[in-house]
């Protein structure tokens, strides 16, 4: 196996020449394409890729011995993958089949807390600070090529750290742009990630923080973390408040004067006036407002992963985010087609590209890796939305929906995915904190468990009533059930406030790895809530 | 008192009013320039009213009151600079802070007219200052800030800015700081310290500094206000001159003539001149405008004479060679270059350099450069591979085709919509970037050329086809007559040999002689046998593309076959046949069946013409990235000035009427056509009489090289290699077959 060292390692990547003049054509001018140019650049890069991988043993295997020169060929001649088809070969210490490159392994986690290891060449790297850095850009911008970013930018990242992909980020952009961390990428990465985050917003007291990088949920719970502390008594402020220097304290008092004026209270945005902020996580969209209340701005999302790197980015103006047609080759499995293949893995299921999706349409993303990293035809497991209208880009707009394993499967009846969960809860207005939701079978009946953390005092009834009804309005599926079979599968089980903390320290104790130290949010096992529950005990 | 003192301020108005005039004939309607405008104004007025009032010396009266229009005029010098600032940086800032300095500028304005800013001017020693009041802060209020934030505005909008941009914002930012120093200086003698005032000199400094910074870079529209200026200025100096001279002539010749007279005929005489002196004024202005415009005349000229030069030629290499010079000469650049598809049109091609390069390039017409010249009408830039969304995407063998072309600047060649190639340019001479007016001209030029290069290109394939045309009409010739010859020797022999078996029948004959007649038949049928299927053969391969099998193949095991085919007749002759194989080498992607026809071929040879008893060595080696099998015999060599002769079909060498080798001639040639399938050469390397043949068979590696297992060290350092080059595997290989068979 590879040691932890050589899996951290971080790959150097070339310096961009940095030119504020050209950056934003560069980073952002590909959603001025027209789906045919997008087209012919996907085709163009996925010629390449089949003559990169076509020489290696695993590119010989998963090409089925066929060198396709066209995307026709490509579509025609190549079934569609998952993670099994790779697993003997996506090992770092046994790298032979891979094309011949230098890789950096970055892994995130799947199905039942298995690593799926995924190599990144340098080029693939690149291509993906690039298009990061056009999301930085858009997210920082007032207007189309307002550049307001770059090298000595400082930007906050609360994100995962390596060997997730979002932990190389900070080492790759200080590299590539120049643009510094709040926090030592080095530094931070050693870091609880709690820890990390509290040490990020202290140090950002003292200093400009042009750009955060965070999950969306962080973000929302600083923000009320913040307006928290200014409301309590003087000792307990004392008490809770964060370190605070002297240039913290005349940026505070800067702030207070600034909220005065507009008439408002103080907000984390007066403090941490920061210029953009990019939520990170299938929240983002669910919890926008309420970041916007907090910080002043609303975030804007990056569709990226670790398997694709970062596939897509929102504009300033967009409901929706567009494809970057230099990342991956992109297809759409359309939901129908998707659930055939899921019965039989020989079905030749029909993709979708770009010039042909239909929007209003859900797909479930597939791609096919370029600059000699390995994935054909590979399924993400994503749901994405095509959205009705966009904002008169060349591109079609998407919205990102979910993992497809991440589906509640109310008794084949409809399957929930996570967004819908989180704005039926966001919608109730309830103070619930944390949750996560399982599907449990009782007696026969199907039953929609939610384990949700109560911040205050509410009623489970009235939760369970509220819940139910904000269901009803997301899904028609769900509606049917009760409308049509007269099930009503929701059960909730509220725990008091403090109980994932408490998950959280007791999992940390056990010096278990990141993902593992919060259950997830859709589909915990029974071992997880059941500890859960026995915490709130 | 000083003359200069008094006369410095002058200067100052002078340059502000000139200023404004090229200010605003450069583009009236532009609001950066309506309020730049609007600051040399104010400038104009402060210089205007400090002459005037330092003019006004000794008389105190009437120096206050100018001096109060010179204080209410200073706010808005600074008010009107900072907005144009705020403008020119791109810095959004909250309207009312900009609403805030106007309001408090008309404020400090109306106090300073009302004398309630300075009570009157007391005296020192260069001559008079104000006497400042409390309310003159307002005035300071008004006109210090604006300069700070501007200045402010400017720090931070150079962080963000190109290059030029950042220069031309540092220039401004001086040209304040400068201004604020000298203003401040004016003030200090009102508060008791007695210094020489340099406000004047800070913003004549100012005045010329800000505005350098800001015509730095549109220097077309000064040198025509300068050309339109000098244009006037020639035609009026000859204009009065004319009139003077003819007014001075008739004052000579008529002394006593009348004011009125001479007027009329002073005027009479211009008229009359100036119908003759026409033709003069003309050349006086295309020799002004040839002055101011010389870039843009020349290139006029060149397209004019590019036009002109094109419409007679049909020479392609002339063609293609003028558009070449033409473009080189006007943009000043260090290489011209000219691609076209090649003959195959799947690829390009250079067809014209002015370094002198040539050849096939690795960059199909099927890729996204073509895609975006095809699309495109405009030129592009090397940079625009880094940075233009489409061009991103480019190949990294289309990338690296530019870099060794070293063309800063690729402009498509467009013929009736269609791509027909493109021109490629290197750096100028000069330095610098291609400007408008030189991206104009070479698109016109580009223009212009296309449809002539197509044409003289059309032809110049058409001149090749009937080439072709010829020399296949003398190849068939050739065929008939060698066919009928190779034909009529085996069936005489047959047609003799059958005679004497039909008369040895009859049993006068022994049984050894039936025997040498009966081999004599055998021998016959098979010359014909093999005449007829390697003519067949070479037909088809003229007339028809081959498919290649592919596949991992060693070359040693396809020499071993060829020796094990002929070993009967080498151990007739005694021959030895020593073969050396280097053991490190790869298998090949061949087409197995045809490679080894070619290599028995060149054994057979070997064996034909070698003596008996003599070696004939065969070594399979490595060569860089080929293999190559060497074939040595001991016969009687090739000479010179055949080594290329024997591969053209039906050829066989000056000594085949006296040789004892017999052959149809065309075994080499289908051997080399069968090589040149697989990319491959087939050459003779050394070839003297003395020392026998060697042929040299050259077949490049394919990638599929590196599949092989056993071969584990030798790619090992390939690899790595690899790893820091981008697409190895692309860009080195000789040919994608591996791909596309």
């Amino acid at each position: 196996m590879v040691s932890a060292a050589e899996l951290n390692s971080h790959m150097q990547v070339p310096i961009a020449n940095w030119d504020p003049d050209t950056a934003w054509e560069r980073f952002t001018g590909f959603r001025n394409l027209s789906v045919d140019e997008f087209c012919e650049i996907q085709e163009q890069l996925l010629v390449e890729q089949i003559k990169t991988i076509g020489a290696s043993k695993m590119g010989m295997r998963l090409l089925r011995m066929t060198k396709p020169e066209s995307v026709e060929d490509f579509r025609q001649s190549i079934p569609i993958t998952t993670y099994a088809d790779y697993t003997k070969h996506l090992d770092p210490s046994a790298r032979e089949d891979l094309p011949s490159f230098e890789y950096m392994w970055a892994h995130t986690t799947g199905a039942q807390a298995r690593y799926k290891y995924v190599p990144y060449t340098r080029r693939a790297y690149t291509r993906m600070l690039d298009n990061l850095m056009g999301a930085f850009l858009l997210s920082t911008a007032r207007e189309s090529g307002d550049v307001r970013i770059g090298p000595g930018s400082s930007i906050m990242y609360n994100v995962p750290p390596r060997p997730y992909l979002s932990g190389f980020v900070a080492f790759g952009m200080e590299r590539r742009f120049g643009l510094k961390g709040v926090l030592e990428p080095a530094v931070a990465e050693h870091m609880e990630f709690k820890t990390k985050i509290r040490t990020n917003f202290e140090k950002a007291m003292g200093r400009k923080v042009d750009l955060i990088i965070s999950m969306t949920s962080v973000l929302v719970s600083a923000g009320e973390q913040f307006t928290e502390s200014l409301s309590r008594n003087k000792k307990k402020t004392r008490e809770s408040r964060t370190k605070v220097d002297w240039r913290g304290k005349i940026r505070l008092a800067v702030a207070a004067v600034k909220a005065a004026v507009r008439g408002r209270k103080l907000r984390a945005g007066d403090v941490w006036d920061t210029k953009g902020i990019i939520g990170w996580g299938v929240d983002t969209p669910v919890f926008r407002d309420r970041v916007e209340g907090h910080w002043g701005m609303a975030p804007r999302e990056i569709y990226a992963c670790t398997e694709g790197g970062v596939m897509g980015v929102q504009g300033r103006n967009s409901d929706g985010m567009v494809f970057n047609p230099y990342m991956n080759f992109v297809e759409f499995l359309p939901a129908s087609e998707g659930a055939k293949l899921d019965k039989d893995r020989s079905y030749d299921a029909k993709t979708h590209l770009m010039s042909e999706v239909v929007p209003g349409e859900t797909y479930e993303v597939v791609i096919s890796s370029y600059y000699g990293m390995p994935f054909v035809r590979y399924r993400l497991g994503h749901q994405i939305r095509f959205l009705e209208s966009t904002t008169g880009h060349g591109l079609p707009e998407f919205e990102f929906l979910g993992r497809s394993d991440d589906r509640l499967d109310i008794a084949g009846f409809t399957r929930i995915d996570e967004k819908t969960m989180w704005q039926a809860v966001e919608e109730t207005g309830l103070p619930i904190g944390s949750w996560t939701a399982r599907t449990e079978n009782r007696d026969g009946k199907p039953i929609l468990h939610l384990y949700a953390e109560a911040e205050s005092a509410i009623t489970q009834g009235d939760a369970e009533n509220k819940i139910h009804m904000a269901l009803r309005e997301e899904d028609d599926f769900y509606r049917d059930l009760e409308d049509m079979l007269g099930i009503r599968p929701l059960e909730i089980t509220l725990l008091p406030s403090g109980t994932w903390d408490r998950y959280y320290d007791s999992r940390l104790k056990l010096g278990l790895q990141l993902h593992d130290l919060v259950p997830p949010r859709m589909n915990s096992s029974e071992s997880e809530v059941s500890e859960l529950v026995k915490l709130a005990e | 008192m000083n003359e200069i003192y008094i006369f410095l301020p002058m200067v100052q108005f002078v340059i502000s009013v000139l200023l404004v005039s090229v200010v605003l004939l450069s583009a009236p309607g532009d609001k950066l320039n309506r309020l730049f405008t609007a600051f040399l104004i104010a400038l104009g007025t402060w210089g205007i009213t400090i002459f005037l009032m330092r003019d006004a010396f000794p008389d105190a009266e009437r120096a206050y009151t100018i001096e109060k229009i010179a204080l209410a005029s200073i706010p808005f010098t600074s008010i009107f600079f900072y907005h144009f600032t705020s403008v020119f940086a791109g810095v959004k800032r909250n309207k009312s802070v900009l609403i805030s300095f106007y309001m408090l500028g008309v404020v400090a304005a109306a106090l300073s007219l009302l004398g309630l800013t300075a009570s009157g001017m007391v005296e020192k020693f260069y001559g008079f200052a104000p006497e400042i009041t409390t309310l003159f802060l307002l005035v300071l209020l008004a006109s210090y800030p604006p300069v700070f934030l501007a200045i402010w505005d400017i720090r931070k909008a150079v962080r963000n800015a190109g290059t030029q941009r950042a220069n031309q914002l540092r220039l401004l930012r001086l040209g304040a700081i400068v201004s604020l120093l000298g203003a401040t200086s004016d003030f200090i003698p009102s508060l008791g310290l007695n210094i020489y005032p340099m406000g004047v000199l800070g913003n004549i400094g100012f005045a010329l500094i800000t505005t350098w910074a800001l015509t730095r870079y549109r220097l077309m529209e000064l040198r025509m206000v300068a050309r339109k200026g000098l244009a006037y200025t020639a035609i009026s100096t000859l204009t009065l001159g004319i009139y003077g001279i003819a007014v001075g002539v008739l004052w000579l010749i008529v002394p006593e003539l009348s004011t009125a007279a001479a007027v009329l005929a002073g005027v009479a005489t211009i008229f009359i001149t100036g119908l003759f002196i026409q033709p003069l004024l003309q050349k006086a202005q295309t020799t002004v405008d040839r002055l101011f415009f010389r870039e843009r005349f020349d290139m006029l000229n060149a397209l004019a004479q590019l036009n002109s030069d094109l419409r007679d030629i049909t020479d392609f290499d002339a063609v293609v060679s003028k558009l070449g010079e033409n473009v080189r000469r006007i943009l000043r650049t260090d290489w011209v270059g000219v691609v076209l598809p090649d003959s195959s049109e799947q690829a390009f091609e250079v067809y014209y350099d002015t370094r002198g390069l040539t050849g096939r390039l690795t960059l199909g017409l099927d890729g996204l450069l073509a895609r975006r010249l095809s699309s495109a009408d405009r030129p592009f830039f090397r940079s625009d591979l880094a940075t233009d969304p489409y061009l991103q995407a480019a190949s990294e063998l289309e990338r690296s085709t530019i870099n060794d072309l070293q063309a800063e600047m690729v402009v498509p060649l467009k013929a009736g919509g269609e791509l027909t190639g493109f021109l490629y340019m290197g750096p100028k001479l000069v330095g610098g970037d291609y400007n408008s007016a030189e991206l104009d001209f070479v698109s016109a030029a580009a223009d212009q050329s296309a449809m002539a290069i197509n044409n003289a290109r059309a032809f110049a394939i058409e001149a090749k086809r009937r080439e072709e045309l010829e020399r296949l009409d003398s190849l068939k010739s050739i065929l008939l007559q060698t066919v009928s010859h190779e034909l009529k020797s085996p069936i005489t022999a047959i047609k003799l040999s059958t005679e004497l078996l039909d008369h040895v029948s009859n049993g006068s004959a022994s049984e050894e002689q039936r025997e040498r007649l009966i081999t004599t038949l055998k021998y016959g049928i098979q010359r014909l046998e093999r005449l007829t299927s390697e003519s067949l053969d070479y037909a088809a391969m003229q007339s028809a593309h081959l498919e290649l099998n592919l596949q991992p193949t060693r070359l040693h095991n396809l020499v071993e076959d060829a020796v094990e085919l002929l070993r009967p007749s080498i151990s007739a002759r005694e021959q030895i046949i020593d073969i050396a194989v280097d053991e490190n080498l790869h298998p090949l992607m061949v087409d197995e069946q045809r490679i080894e026809r070619v290599i028995a071929n060149l054994v057979s040879n070997a064996h034909k013409y070698s003596p008996k008893g003599g070696l004939i060595r065969i070594e399979i080696m490595r060569d860089e990235e080929d293999q190559v099998i060497r074939v040595i015999d001991q016969g009687p060599g090739i000479n010179e000035d055949e080594v290329e002769a024997v591969f053209s079909p039906y050829y066989r060498g000056k000594l085949a009427d006296t040789s004892p080798v017999q052959g149809s001639g065309l075994g080499l040639s289908i051997a080399r056509y069968l090589t040149e399938l697989h990319e491959g050469t087939l050459t003779i390397a050394a070839a003297s009489e003395e020392s026998g043949s060697t042929f040299v068979l050259r077949l490049p590696a394919s990638s599929l090289d590196l599949l092989d297992d056993e071969s584990s060290e030798a790619p090992a350092e390939a690899n790595e290699q690899m790893n820091e080059s981008l697409w190895p595997q692309a860009i080195t290989q000789p040919s994608d077959k591996a791909f596309t068979n």
